[in-house]
């Protein structure tokens, strides 16, 4: 069975959030931006699991001494496919989660044209995911926080460049 | 004359797959009353298994059927009983040879 890895909650919530806070001015339409996240996110996830297991069934074909593709009717594989499904439907939802939170509250509270809740947001889920490795809770905060101030002032440069 | 009611084979299975999976997967074979799985060889990718089924009126299809579902392979099959009753093997006999 598929582990419930940190790797895809990180990369869900922080792909998202960074994608939303970067792309939040340039896609109009708050449903529009949230879904391309996800979608995109769920099926690149579930591609690249899936690629990463069928490279592992390949060598074990080759340790087994089996042809090539002798494994793909086996129960292995149907578990390889279940495997790649969950962690891509992992990283969806939690990209999904990551791109509304930060879609709806872009516009709560600004600063300088900062949207300061979703750096809040983002701070809180560096705290939390330090906690997963117990490493420093305030360092990871305002790694966060600064990894999204410096996302959000690219994506102010980059809707004035263009 | 009974059906089958010993077989042992030498398999190789993916390290990734359960032993205790492949056991209990054996244990509900058609005439199969015991299993036993032992690791005889471990690598990276591959452990070596002597696997003993015993029963009466073994489904030896099914038994390689479950074996090579999990992406096993059976290298041998190193003895097979058939009969009323389970005839052992002399030791000595394999000796004198």
């Amino acid at each position: 069975m598929a582990l419930v890895n940190g790797r895809y909650v990180v990369l869900g919530f922080l792909d998202s959030v960074l994608t939303t806070l970067i792309l939040g001015e340039a896609v109009s339409g708050t449903a529009k931006l949230i879904v391309i996240v996800t979608i995109i996110n769920l099926i690149t996830a579930f591609m690249a699991e899936y690629i990463e297991e069928r490279a592992s069934l390949s060598h074990i074909e080759k340790s087994l001494l089996r042809k090539r593709g002798s494994l793909l009717r086996t129960s292995l594989h149907r578990r390889a496919i279940y495997d790649a499904l969950i962690k891509g439907l992992i990283f969806g939802v939690v990209s999904l989660v990551g791109a509304s939170v930060t879609e709806f509250s872009m516009g709560i509270l600004e600063f300088f044209g900062i949207p300061i809740v979703p750096l809040i947001v983002l701070g809180g889920f560096g705290t939390l995911m330090s906690k997963y490795f117990r490493g420093n809770a305030i360092l990871w905060f305002m790694l966060y926080i600064v990894l999204g101030l410096t996302v959000s002032l690219l994506g102010h440069v980059i809707n004035s460049a263009y | 004359m009974g059906g089958i009611r010993r077989v042992v084979l030498d398999v190789d299975i993916p390290s990734n797959i359960s032993t205790v999976e492949l056991a209990e997967k054996l244990g509900r074979v058609s005439g199969v009353k015991a299993v036993n799985v032992t690791v005889t060889d471990t690598d990276v990718e591959v452990l070596g298994l002597i696997v003993i089924v015993e029963g009466d009126g073994i489904n030896y299809d099914e038994i390689k059927r479950v074996i090579e579902d999990l992406g096993g392979a059976i290298r041998s099959v190193d003895q097979v009983i058939v009969g009323e009753y389970i005839l052992e093997v002399n030791p000595q006999l394999i000796r004198e040879r």
